[in-house]
């Protein structure tokens, strides 16, 4: 069969064909989610989104996870599940949401969250980060190994896109950027004075 | 009547006159000043007082006697009622024995008695050089927060052992770290007898170093360091566009005290770039240099970052200290586009590109685009985008220097899976980037 390729005019015409490119979400130092823009090494924060400061965060490109104060929201495909709760902390692994003050676990099962305190935790599956030694070690989804220097242990790592994660490392943040073959540690700056 | 007026007005004005020993005690007709150290000078303060309700004149003060001196006091002077006056008379005595001299203070004579006895030699050192101290007094200058150890030992030039019952030192900030006592020196001996001197507060302080008979003063003139410029070093061989250039600045000589300065970038280009920032997201960054050291760092780090921007423009970085400035000037000169991530993808039936990168000169012209099929053969020519319009009003409108994301469709009429792979060229007006052929999965 003989392929078309429906070309230019329609290419880069649409209003979306560029833009300033998105890179991750993160948690500000008073807990607002903010873009980060531009590219690896050269970013910019942007302001912050609109909405409450929120307890915790996470996207790995596929659930965006938030811990609001009163409820756990998830979101996925543009579909949003929420769960009241007093939790002021949670740990987000892939599906699940771990609430370790009331040793809940959560998993979002289509759009729908499934109270799994009992599920035994699933086999891990995805990226794992580990620190060792100096190394932050990534395991990527194809069980490629890669590493890269980073002195001290992170305190905080959560997941910022599907590709970056935001690393707090003795209270500085940083962006680690995971894309296979390409990892890399950057310093994340600060939103700059207005 | 006219004979006598003087007489009797100088027998109550020289009654007034009262002169107190170097301890506060009243002199009598004559005073043991004790003993000290044979070849050196010791100074003993007295004080004239006048102790009557009228003034007085106070026109003599001599003392005659071998191993004394007097310096030459200002005389006369007029002492209002309570007023005092204070003299030095220094004993310097040539050799060991005793010795005696008789003071006088307007009419009024005393005694004075002292004793040289054999006393140690002191010695400072200063690298490899050891110099006999023979003034009584040294003058050191320690910055402010500094400890400074002064090498001082003890000798005994004379022919038969010392004994030492007292090492000690006075004087805030100042301490000895003496051997035990009493502690004998043989002919011939060296004893250290280090000081260690802790600068507080800018200005002056003294300690004054008793050792046995001897007595020494130290003066530290305590002075606030002034930070030198430090050298701007970077981490990365050769600076570039889009990167997070590790700086750090060192001085070379290590600090004598804590210091603080800026480090500020400037950037001049044709255009602004909001990412060429500090970690601080600000183009300023403190630095702090601490004492003994020769690393400034960074809010705790031992170095920082600074964001290079994707903008063609000279990127300037001064390291102000209080006394100087240091500046590193770099160019970051037009260049072909930079794509840092190439992402291709079905979406129901058409492909997409997604392309992260950025363009210094901010002139992208045109993209080439040549699809393959899944045995890598060409599917038709290649495909041309003249891109140079909405690139420019795109950048027209970002502050985001070069960066940008393309996302470009492609509409398959057709079985799009037989699609492949592609690969991609960006031009501007420098030159042509081609892209890792990207495959479909």
């Amino acid at each position: 069969m003989r392929v078309l390729l429906l070309l230019l005019p329609v290419l880069l015409s649409a209003q979306s064909a560029l833009e300033a490119p998105v890179l991750a979400q993160v948690l500000d130092d008073e807990g607002f989610l903010t873009p980060v823009h531009g590219l690896a090494g050269n970013f910019v924060a942007g302001r912050r989104a609109p909405g409450p400061a929120l307890l915790a965060y996470s996207n790995d490109g596929e659930i965006e996870w938030r811990l609001e104060p009163g409820r756990l929201i998830a979101i996925r495909d543009g579909a949003m599940a929420t769960v009241p709760t007093t939790a002021t902390r949670a740990i987000f692994r892939g599906d699940r949401a771990v609430l370790p003050e009331s040793n809940e676990t959560w998993r979002l099962a289509g759009d729908t969250f499934v109270y799994s305190s009992d599920e035994p935790l699933a086999q891990l599956a995805g990226r794992v980060i580990t620190w060792r030694d100096g190394k932050l070690r990534i395991f990527q989804r194809d069980g490629a190994e890669e590493e890269v220097d980073c002195p001290q242990e992170p305190d905080r790592m959560t997941a910022a896109a599907a590709n970056w994660a935001h690393v707090s490392i003795a209270g500085r943040a940083h962006l680690l950027r995971l894309t296979p073959g390409k990892v890399e540690l950057f310093v994340l700056p600060r939103r700059g004075r207005p | 009547m006219r004979l006598l007026l003087p007489f009797l007005l100088a027998v109550p004005l020289l009654a007034q006159v009262q002169v107190f020993t170097p301890q506060g005690d009243p002199l009598g007709p004559s005073v043991n000043l004790g003993s000290a150290a044979a070849r050196d000078s010791t100074d003993f303060r007295f004080r004239a007082v006048n102790t009557g309700a009228e003034s007085v004149a106070l026109q003599t003060i001599a003392v005659n006697g071998s191993g004394f001196s007097l310096a030459s006091p200002f005389l006369p002077v007029t002492l209002g009622a309570g007023q005092a006056y204070e003299f030095s008379i220094r004993f310097s005595p040539t050799g060991e024995g005793s010795y005696s001299a008789g003071l006088t203070v307007n009419s009024f004579t005393s005694l004075l008695r002292a004793t040289a006895v054999a006393g140690p030699s002191l010695f400072l050192t200063l690298g490899e050089q050891t110099t006999e101290l023979t003034a009584s007094s040294l003058q050191v200058n320690v910055a402010v927060g500094q400890s400074l150890t002064v090498a001082f030992s003890l000798g005994n030039p004379n022919p038969a052992p010392i004994v030492l019952n007292d090492i000690s030192i006075t004087g805030a900030g100042f301490s000895v770290l003496a051997p035990a006592l009493p502690l004998t020196i043989n002919p011939g001996d060296s004893v250290p007898i280090p000081v260690r001197i802790t600068a507080g507060a800018e200005g002056e302080t003294s300690g004054l170093l008793v050792i046995g008979p001897r007595r020494f003063s130290i003066i530290a003139s305590v002075f606030r360091p002034q930070l030198a410029a430090p050298q701007i070093v970077l981490g990365n061989v050769l600076p570039r566009n889009g990167q997070q250039l590790k700086i750090r600045l060192l001085l070379d000589q290590p600090a004598l005290g804590p210091g603080s300065g800026t480090l500020r970038a400037t950037f001049t280009g044709a255009t602004e770039d909001a990412a060429i920032v500090f970690p601080n997201g600000t183009r300023e960054v403190q630095f702090d240099v601490a004492a003994g050291s020769r690393e400034a760092t960074f809010d705790g780090a031992a170095e920082t970052v600074l964001q290079t921007g994707t903008t063609v423009g000279t990127l300037r970085l001064d390291a102000i200290a209080e006394t100087g400035t240091t500046t590193w000037t770099y160019r970051f000169d037009r260049g072909a586009v930079v794509v840092d991530e190439a992402v291709a993808r079905r979406n129901g039936s058409n492909l997409e590109i997604d392309i992260t990168g950025f363009d210094n000169t901010r002139e992208v012209g045109s993209l080439n685009f040549r699809f393959f099929d899944r045995a890598g053969a060409p599917l038709g020519g290649v495909i041309t985008a003249t891109a140079g319009g909405q690139f420019g009003e795109y950048f027209a409108q970002s502050s985001l220097g070069g960066v940008f994301k393309l996302r470009a469709v492609f509409p398959v009429t057709g079985d799009a899976t037989i699609v492949g792979s592609v690969l991609i060229e960006i031009a501007n007006r420098v030159g042509r980037t081609d892209l890792q052929r990207l495959s479909f999965p």
